[in-house]
């Protein structure tokens, strides 16, 4: 007998829709485990601020190593599992680094040091501030352009249709959109290697 | 380097995998004849999943202030109370807190103790484990010989991270050895795992572990995914829920 039974999701759906980038995928995560990991973080010293924060860069993680073909539905534990220790550990890694890490969590650095190799694969912090930064610096008719393309992946004729204009226009919106994003982008790479 | 519209085109192509295949080959060999266009594509690609990674990063926002936000603010508010209102309930939550710590504490965790039971381990000869050296392990277990058996089972879980029988049984050792914190870890795992059969045994254990660290709130989180489903544990469940309300 399992906690979870009808209207579940399983694995696989789960693994699918993190694949497809489905919103009802990372709201049923969201439902069933973010509870659990605040209690968690909560139990470990953190907030709520902190609960959220490590609750979306497990998710963001897990999503990641979904994409990249580093987590494989056969080959490791059971993908709730993975992700609830991915955010442990991400929440003691985060008191590490603050040099705050109180003494009853140090008892499980140990075990969290076992932790599979898989889970250091978060997305780094500041790189992805860094894209947030440059992505922030296009016009919100750009932003939603983009993310629709890229992330919902609507066909041209749905972005034209929402957007009210042709298919024809919106790619060459997409064109110009996406160019702005590659200058600034580049922009900031040469002001850094400077 | 100049990326006109048609170019533009056809490394999205390449990168989405809507490309022709023969048309892929050809562009894979001026790729790697052409330094710039490879390393043209390679932008491409990061600019590309960064954006993907924006529109989870916001779903994932929007999600949470859909459904947690209010939650969230709420709690906010309470520094918005005026600071005599403040200082009132910072003053009642403390003698409640020493009240608890006077009245309650002990009585949690002596609940806990009445309801615990150390797992009595798997029968040896019919194991369904088959592993020397775990079962080693399991004769240790149960004459109390806990440092021979973690000795014997830590190895093999090292080789083997899933296997949900020895995590059980590695955590029970734990316990038998009073270190609540390293058992609650390993049952945590189990505990998350629908595709466990020692998901309930996980769940109760971890209970009656958080009731003796005294973590009242986590361990009736516990008791209650465990009260809702029935299994072996729930009256017990549902018994220790009323008596800690």
């Amino acid at each position: 007998m399992h906690i979870s039974t009808s209207g579940n999701k399983t694995d696989q759906e789960i693994f699918d829709g993190l694949l497809h980038n489905d919103r009802s995928t990372f709201e049923y995560i969201y439902d069933h485990y973010f509870p659990m990991v605040r209690k968690l973080v909560r139990e470990l010293g953190g907030q709520e601020n902190d609960a959220r924060d490590v609750f979306q860069d497990g998710v963001m993680a897990l999503w990641q190593n979904t994409k990249t073909g580093k987590f494989k539905l056969q080959d490791t534990a059971k993908l709730t599992t993975y992700l609830v220790q991915i955010c442990k550990w991400r929440w003691i890694e985060k008191t590490k680094k603050a040099s705050s890490v109180k003494e009853r969590s140090t008892s499980e650095l140990i075990d969290m040091e076992e932790a599979p190799k898989a889970m250091a694969d978060m997305i780094k912090e500041e790189e992805q501030a860094d894209f947030n930064r440059h992505f922030g610096k296009l016009g919100q008719r750009c932003q939603r352009l983009l993310k629709q393309f890229y992330y919902n992946n609507d066909s041209m004729a749905k972005i034209a249709e929402t957007f009210g204009i042709t298919v024809a226009t919106a790619k060459n919106e997409k064109y110009r959109c996406m160019q702005r994003l590659r200058k600034i982008f580049l922009e900031k790479a040469n002001t850094n290697n400077k | 380097m100049t990326i006109d519209e048609q170019l533009f085109e056809k490394i999205e192509a390449y990168i989405r995998k809507t490309m022709p295949e023969q048309e892929r080959s050809l562009f894979e060999t001026e790729m790697a004849n052409n330094v710039v266009l490879k390393e043209e594509v390679e932008l491409r690609a990061t600019l590309m999943s960064g954006v993907e990674r924006e529109g989870v990063k916001s779903t994932l926002e929007d999600i949470y202030n859909e459904k947690f936000g209010k939650e969230a603010s709420k709690q906010r508010n309470i520094f918005q109370l005026p600071a005599f209102r403040i200082a009132a309930g910072v003053a009642l939550l403390i003698v409640m807190g020493w009240l608890a710590m006077v009245y309650l504490q002990t009585d949690h965790s002596s609940l806990a103790n009445a309801y615990f039971e150390l797992p009595q381990g798997l029968p040896t000869l019919l194991s369904a484990q088959g592993d020397p050296q775990f079962e080693e392990g399991m004769v240790a277990y149960k004459l109390g010989e806990h440092e021979k058996a973690a000795g014997l089972w830590r190895p093999l879980l090292e080789g083997n991270p899933n296997n949900d029988t020895l995590t059980f049984y590695l955590a029970a050792n734990h316990m038998a050895q009073e270190e609540h914190v390293q058992a609650a870890f390993m049952l945590t795992g189990l505990a998350t795992n629908e595709s466990t059969s020692y998901q309930m045994d996980a769940l109760w254990y971890l209970a009656l572990l958080e009731l003796k660290m005294e973590k009242t709130e986590t361990a009736m989180y516990w008791l209650d995914l465990l009260a809702d489903y029935q299994n072996k544990y729930s009256d017990r469940a549902k018994d220790l829920l009323k008596k800690l309300q």
